[in-house]
């Protein structure tokens, strides 16, 4: 049994879009429709047309995959892409008010222990989010799924939002605070 | 579900073969990231070049003296603030930052050390660019022979302007009062009394050079206060306004 080659990787496939090898942009929706839609879905709930938006996300990340920088990660550049594709869905729809300065990006914060955070918090984290995620503003409501549901580490959701880590650090624990007074408030049992 | 990702990537390489979404050239974002450089480097020079200015210009028209006269004082300093140049200094330093945030190095730290590294090297750029003859060049020129814009913005801002601000050298002197000869090389007699403020002292000497601010009265002002400027005054080394050529070669009452 010969053992079969090893899978090629985001930005190896990026580059190979980057050289003119746009079948090989199938393979980049392939692997990551299924999470932009859940992104979607759970960041746009409520809101129709999301694969609407999240096919929009990959005809933007394809206009612009020559701006991508191949020694960094294409998961975080795609997500940026959708981030901004997802703002734009809920400005034009008016429903939620999203705020034009966020004051914890202003100042220092320590940034909180990374691991032990998410270890001590996933399984609740994902169950209240499961629940009550709708009630919560799309400022809190997208940094938990970034970091519960898709799992990106600080550094990725940092550039992903273009945001300083500590604010990372930060916007989940208030998120997570305000999503649990909102379950409890639900009469939801953790 | 299966069959809808299915449907999207599907309907994603159509649009892409179709031809009706095309790849932008990587040239694009290198000229891209080029004006963006190019439009920072402006707005820095932009900054740096009016905070310069403004502590140039202040002691320059004297303004920024006044605050020695108390509550009066500060109250025509803030009336003559040059408030259009730091007007436009702040809102160059705000698209600056606004700017500077797209870049990785700038985002990742809170904003707060983005504008105090924006204002430290602004200011720092403003502090050499004054050790420069550069404005006193502009100004200079500005009054001998008029040019536009950055001409008219020296000439409107170095003079005083305020009609109970008077700047002049002292060439007269009595017991209550002295004379000055103003920029325009008018005469001007000064009325001082018990309640002049002098910040520094009432002893003034010919030649001296002195601000006063006070009510006029055809050819004389009645001084609230008078404040000798010394030679060495200001921010960058003699404060530069417009001095009266002396009248006389030496220390004497000149009449």
């Amino acid at each position: 049994m010969t053992p079969s080659p090893p899978e090629k990787t985001d930005e190896v496939i990026a580059a190979l879009v980057q050289s003119g090898n746009k079948e090989a942009f199938g393979e980049l929706v392939a692997r990551y429709e299924a999470k932009m839609i859940r992104y979607g879905r759970k960041f746009l709930f409520g809101y129709e047309d999301v694969e609407d938006a999240v096919q929009e996300v990959f005809i933007k990340a394809y206009r612009n995959i020559q701006s991508f920088d191949a020694t960094k990660k294409l998961s975080s550049w795609l997500y940026r892409i959708a981030h901004n594709e997802f703002i734009n869905t809920i400005k034009k729809k008016g429903k939620e008010p999203l705020p034009f300065f966020d004051a914890d990006t202003l100042f220092p914060h320590p940034v909180s222990p990374e691991k032990s955070d998410q270890q001590t918090h996933l399984r609740e984290a994902k169950e209240m989010i499961e629940s009550c995620l709708s009630k919560l503003t799309p400022k809190y409501r997208e940094i938990l799924i970034l970091y519960y549901l898709e799992e990106l580490s600080y550094k990725e959701i940092a550039d992903v939002l273009r945001v300083p880590m500590a604010t990372v650090g930060v916007r989940l624990k208030r998120g997570r605070e305000t999503l649990q007074s909102i379950c409890q408030k639900q009469g939801f049992k953790l | 579900m299966t069959q809808s990702l299915n449907s999207l990537k599907n309907k994603i390489l159509e649009r892409i073969a179709s031809g009706k979404v095309n790849m932008k050239p990587r040239w694009y974002f290198v000229l891209r990231l080029l004006v963006t450089i190019a439009l920072l480097a402006a707005l820095g020079a932009l900054a740096v070049f009016l905070c310069s200015f403004i502590f140039f210009i202040l002691p320059a028209n004297g303004s920024w003296f006044l605050h020695d006269f108390g509550a009066p004082g500060w109250l025509h300093f803030f009336r003559l603030f040059p408030y259009l140049p730091a007007g436009i200094l702040a809102a160059s330093i705000i698209l600056l930052g606004l700017i500077l945030e797209r870049f990785s190095f700038a985002y990742h730290r809170p904003i707060i050390y983005l504008g105090l590294a924006t204002l430290v090297v602004v200011l720092a750029g403003s502090f050499i660019l004054a050790k420069t003859p550069m404005h006193r060049a502009f100004y200079q020129q500005s009054k001998k022979s008029p040019f536009p814009v950055v001409g008219d913005f020296y000439r409107g801002y170095g003079r005083m302007r305020s009609n109970n601000v008077y700047l002049g050298t002292v060439n007269n002197i009595a017991t209550s009062s002295f004379q000055i000869e103003t920029e325009k090389g008018e005469p001007l007699i000064i009325m001082m009394d018990e309640r002049t403020n002098c910040p520094f002292g009432c002893n003034f000497e010919l030649d001296d050079t002195v601000m006063i601010m006070g009510e006029r009265f055809d050819n004389s002002v009645n001084a609230l206060g008078v404040r000798k400027i010394k030679d060495d005054e200001g921010f960058f080394g003699p404060p530069d306004w417009p001095r009266p050529p002396r009248r006389c070669s030496d220390k004497t009452m000149c009449r």
